[in-house]
């Protein structure tokens, strides 16, 4: 008797958060459907066209930044114990609570024309490419990294051990062992901090308000011609977003069967 | 060598000497650091003081990959991506073999489970996968090879059965074996020698005929079933046989010590019990009172004061009508007790 009871209690309190995501969102999708002329506008516009994949392209690569050192911080994460190892662990998560303006302004100072590093790189980071990319990669690190370092985690250090008796070295264990079976972990990190960099706004317009990524353009557009221009394109990118999303992660869960 | 793994744990002193090609099985109770002795001997971790020779080689700083040694856990450390066949191939695709896949189905075919060579590791059964762990260590042609605890996951049948198999397999391949357990019969059945590990300590080496009836300390005798271990002290000794007083009561054992405080052990199979003082070649008898009385099976294991334990059959028990309160008569034979010096004088 007891259980039925609690779950459908559950159930109702958890259906509120639910619901509320739901609505927000599809109720956006479902007025715009009732202007395809609007959609349809934003699909044949070309500068709408051209955030929308700046924005996909620039959170590829800062994922796959993120991948590269990002694997290898995971994985000593995961195995090692070292003095200090909190402080690493707070500094990964420390993004996270960050908020984006202030995340923008710090980048600024850092890869500005004036900044630490920007002042002597030959790569221009404000209001180009690398900045967005930068802006992006320091708000969905934290994403990747703890999904990899899960992952790792998940995989009992006793296989490297007898994959070494069997001849492997550290790197070849590493390579044959643990990799593979963190995959799935990575792969899911790697979706989710793709998803958090094209979400990212308020970082990228403080760094690189052009060339515009598609939140730019809606902002833009919301601020200059209205909630009737910018709503098709938030529909579009959304749409566009989710197709990619879904498919990503299930791929991800057919990869592990 | 020893490693003090702090948490109040630590390996001390260990000098082994494991003969090439013998089957060597290391006993001791859970957390005594067998398998943390084992993990040092494949290079998991390095002692803090020590050396480590395998083959003729000085292995200390030697990585696990340079060591020739193959490792069996025990839940066997399978790989959750691989097939069995994989598993086995392992090692000789890393070594460059291009006869890998063959020499890996030879091995499977040796272990009888070749149907296994395409199957992922998550369908196959206990006892499939701990050939498959064996295999995939023996496919290298390791100098030793490193077991721990490798047959007590398993149901009883099973065990009596892989018993056998690594007994075969390792008089085939001529490879040195060390075998971690806690569990006696195995200790004996399979042992060319034992090495008795506690706390840490290892305590006694040699052939199971020898450890388990002369154990070289009180607990080491505790650990191998020794349930009689008596105070007492020499009173005589004369052609090395010594009367030893025991709370009162004397006793003639063959012993080489001629005095001082002892305690001598004795296994409960070896005490007879009687109503009447009987007359036999035995040389002891003690008189006690029964405390308590255990069946186990078949068998029944009698609690007398002055902590004697005897283990005779249920159907004695039943007949001599043994329980509580009454008298009776223990007798053994003066060779059946093991004596070893006592440190202090009282007790």
């Amino acid at each position: 008797m007891r259980p039925k009871g609690f779950y459908i209690w559950m159930g109702a309190a958890g259906s509120i958060l639910l619901l509320f995501s739901f609505v927000t969102i599809f109720n956006m999708i479902f007025t715009q459907f009732l202007d395809p002329m609007g959609l349809l506008g934003a699909i044949t516009d070309s500068s709408v066209l051209a955030s929308i994949w700046l924005t996909i392209y620039a959170s590829i690569l800062a994922t796959l930044i993120a991948v590269v050192s990002g694997t290898p911080l995971a994985y000593i994460l995961a195995r090692k114990e070292f003095p200090g190892k909190r402080l690493v662990e707070s500094l990964v998560d420390l993004p996270l609570i960050v908020p984006h303006t202030v995340a923008g302004i710090a980048l600024l100072m850092v890869f500005g024309s004036h900044g630490l590093i920007g002042q002597f790189s030959p790569v221009r980071f404000v209001d180009a490419l690398p900045g967005i990319v930068v802006a992006m990669l320091f708000v969905s690190s934290p994403f990747f990294i703890n999904s990899a370092r899960e992952g790792f985690q998940s995989v009992d250090p006793r296989l490297e051990w007898v994959a070494r008796t069997l001849g492997a070295d550290p790197w070849t264990a590493f390579l044959r062992v643990s990799l593979p079976l963190a995959s799935r972990h990575i792969l899911v990190g790697a979706i989710m901090s793709w998803a958090r960099g094209i979400s990212e706004f308020g970082a990228v317009i403080v760094i690189a308000y052009y060339p515009m990524i598609a939140p730019t353009l809606i902002w833009d557009r919301f601020l200059t011609t209205g909630l009737k221009a910018s709503a098709p394109i938030s529909v579009l990118l959304i749409l566009i977003c989710m197709t990619i999303f879904v498919s990503l992660r299930i791929l991800a869960r057919g990869d592990q069967s | 060598m020893s490693r003090d793994w702090g948490l109040g744990f630590s390996l001390r002193e260990i000098n082994l000497d494991i003969r090439e090609g013998e089957y060597f099985v290391l006993l001791g109770p859970t957390a005594a650091g067998k398998t943390l002795l084992l993990e040092m001997i494949a290079g998991f971790y390095a002692p803090d003081q020590g050396v480590i020779w395998i083959g003729g080689v000085e292995a200390t700083r030697l990585p696990p990959e340079k060591r020739e040694v193959g490792f069996v856990y025990q839940d066997y450390a399978l790989f959750p991506h691989l097939t069995a066949g994989a598993h086995v191939a392992f090692g000789l695709r890393l070594r460059g073999r291009p006869d890998a896949r063959e020499k890996a189905d030879r091995l499977l075919e040796k272990l009888g489970v070749t149907y296994l060579a395409k199957r992922r590791i998550q369908t196959l059964s206990g006892g499939e996968q701990q050939r498959v762990a064996i295999a995939r260590a023996l496919a290298t042609e390791p100098r030793v090879l490193l077991l721990d605890e490798p047959l007590s996951s398993l149901d009883l049948k099973t065990q009596e059965k892989t018993r056998g198999m690594l007994r075969r397999v390792q008089r085939d391949l001529g490879v040195t074996v060390v075998h971690v357990t806690h569990n006696q019969s195995e200790a004996m059945v399979l042992a060319d020698r034992i090495g008795v590990i506690m706390d840490g300590e290892l305590i006694q080496v040699g052939p199971p005929s020898e450890v388990f009836t002369r154990p070289l300390t009180r607990k080491a005798a505790e650990f191998l079933g020794v349930e009689n271990i008596l105070p007492g002290r020499i009173v005589s000794s004369r052609e090395g046989i010594a009367v030893i007083d025991l709370d009162g009561t004397e006793v003639q054992v063959v012993t080489h010590l001629k005095d001082g405080p002892v305690e001598v052990f004795i296994r409960p199979e070896d005490i007879i019990l009687s109503d009447n003082p009987i007359s036999t070649s035995a040389r002891n008898l003690l008189t006690s009172e029964v405390v308590e009385v255990n069946v186990e099976g078949a068998l029944a294991r009698v609690f007398l004061e002055r902590g004697i334990t005897a283990l005779i059959t249920r159907r004695s028990a039943e007949e001599m009508e043994i329980r509580p309160g009454r008298r009776l008569f223990a007798t053994f034979k003066a060779t059946a007790p093991h004596v070893i010096p006592r440190d202090g004088g009282d007790f």
